[in-house]
C-alpha cells in the first residue's frame, strides 16, 4: 500500500505510577518519525526508599521498537499530485491500518515495558533487602546492642508465675546474660527465638517442681477444706495438725 | 540398715552432668556458666534448657551437695544479681560414688 501524504506520528509519552509501598516508578515511551521510519524507546525509572536506611535508584532506556510506518516513493518534499492521491476508500483503509499498527506497537511497548519493570522491581527488592539486614546486623558494639534491644517480655511475664522471686531474679538475669552473648552472633529475630525457646522448655521443669512441693500441703489443705464443710471438723483439725508436723519435719 | 543410711543419695544423670558442671566453671559458677559448661560436656548432641539447670540445682542445694549465694547485679543481667553456686564435700563424695562405676565401665569396655 502506497501512502502519498506524510504520516507525522508525535511522540507520545507514558507514565505509570505504582502504589506499592516503598517504590515509586515512572515510565515513558516515545515514538518518533523520521525519514521512512519509526523508532520507539522507553525510559524507566524506578526509586526506592527503604526505611530511611538507604534510597536505590533504577534508570535506564529501553530500545522497544523499530520499524517502517510508511512508504513515501517519492522520499521528497514536493507536494504530492492530484492523481496519486489515494481515494477516500484508500485513505480510510490506510487511516484503519495505521490505528491497528499503532495499537499492535503500544501493547508491544507496554508488554515489554511490563517485563522491564518487573524485573527492576525484583532487583529493587533485593538490594532494598540488602540494605534493610545490612542496616539491622549485628555490626555495632554489644553495648549499643544491649541499649537496644530487650529479649521478649512476655516470656519473662510467664516465668513470674511460676518461680519464687529469689529464683526468678538469677533466672532472668541469667536468660539475659546469654541472649546478649547471643544477639551479635545470631541478630535479633534468632537470639529471641532462642529466648522463647528455653523459656519454653524451663517452663515444664519449673511447674513440675512447683506442683511437687506444693502438692502436700495444698492436698491436705482442700481435704481440710472438704471434710469442714461436710462438718467433720474434727477430723479435719486431726488432718491439719498432721500436715502441720509433717511440714515442721521437712523444714 | 544404719550403712545405708549413711549413704548419699544416688545422682541421677542430669544431676550428675549438674554437678560436673559445677566442679568444671570453679568460683564463677552461676546459671549462665553451668549451661555452658553442660552444654560443652554433651557436644550439642541434647538440648539443655536453663529451667532444667537451674530445678536441679535447687534439688542438689536441698540434699545439701550445693551451696549457693547471691551475687552483685550487673548491667549485661538488666541489673539483676547472680546466684553462685559451689559443690559441697558431700556433693563431691556423691559424685564420686556416681562415677566411679562408669569408670569401671569404661575400663571394661577399654579393654573389650
Amino acid at each position: 500500500m502506497k501512502l502519498k501524504t506524510r504520516v507525522g506520528i508525535e511522540a507520545v509519552s507514558y507514565s505509570t505510577t505504582d502504589s506499592v509501598v516503598g517504590f515509586s516508578e515512572g515510565t515513558s515511551v516515545s515514538y518518533s518519525a523520521s525519514g521512512s521510519a519509526i523508532s520507539c524507546s522507553g525510559g524507566l525509572a524506578i526509586s526506592s526508599t527503604t526505611d530511611g536506611f538507604g534510597s536505590v535508584s533504577i534508570s535506564g532506556q529501553l530500545p522497544l521498537f523499530e520499524g517502517a510506518a510508511y512508504v513515501d516513493e517519492d522520499d521528497d518534499d514536493s507536494p504530492p499530485r492530484i492523481e496519486d492521491m489515494p481515494t477516500e476508500v484508500e485513505l480510510a483503509q490506510l487511516n484503519r491500518e495505521y490505528h491497528e499498527a499503532l495499537e499492535t506497537i503500544s501493547a508491544t511497548v507496554q508488554s515489554e515495558v511490563d517485563i522491564a519493570v518487573s524485573a527492576a522491581k525484583e532487583t529493587v527488592a533485593k538490594v532494598a533487602a540488602a540494605l534493610h539486614d545490612s542496616a539491622h546486623s549485628p555490626i555495632v558494639s554489644s553495648e549499643s546492642v544491649q541499649q537496644q534491644f530487650q529479649p521478649p517480655l512476655n516470656a519473662q511475664f510467664l516465668l513470674d508465675l511460676f518461680l519464687p522471686d529469689a529464683m526468678c531474679e538469677a533466672f532472668l538475669g541469667d536468660l539475659q546474660e546469654r541472649y546478649n552473648k547471643k544477639l551479635p552472633r545470631l541478630g535479633k529475630t534468632r537470639a529471641d527465638w532462642w529466648y522463647r525457646k528455653q523459656v519454653a522448655a524451663s517452663l515444664w521443669p519449673f511447674f513440675r517442681e512447683f506442683v511437687g512441693r506444693s502438692s502436700k500441703g495444698m492436698f491436705a489443705r482442700l481435704l481440710c477444706i472438704v471434710l469442714r464443710t461436710a462438718g467433720l471438723s474434727t477430723w479435719a483439725d486431726a488432718i491439719a495438725k498432721a500436715a502441720d508436723e509433717e511440714r515442721k519435719r521437712s523444714a | 540398715m544404719s550403712n545405708k543410711s549413711k549413704q548419699p543419695p544416688p545422682l541421677g544423670e542430669f544431676e550428675v552432668l549438674v554437678l560436673t558442671a559445677v566442679l568444671a566453671a570453679g568460683t564463677n559458677a552461676y546459671g549462665a556458666t553451668v549451661q555452658e559448661e553442660i552444654e560443652q560436656i554433651v557436644s550439642g548432641k541434647r538440648e539443655i534448657s536453663l529451667g532444667a539447670v537451674y530445678t536441679t540445682l535447687d534439688r542438689l542445694e536441698q540434699k545439701g551437695y550445693v551451696k549457693s549465694w547471691t551475687g552483685e547485679p550487673t548491667p549485661e543481667r538488666g541489673g539483676r544479681a547472680k546466684r553462685y553456686f559451689e559443690v559441697q564435700g558431700s556433693g563431691q563424695r556423691a559424685l564420686r560414688a556416681a562415677l566411679e562405676p562408669m569408670q569401671k565401665a569404661c575400663g571394661i569396655v577399654g579393654v573389650l
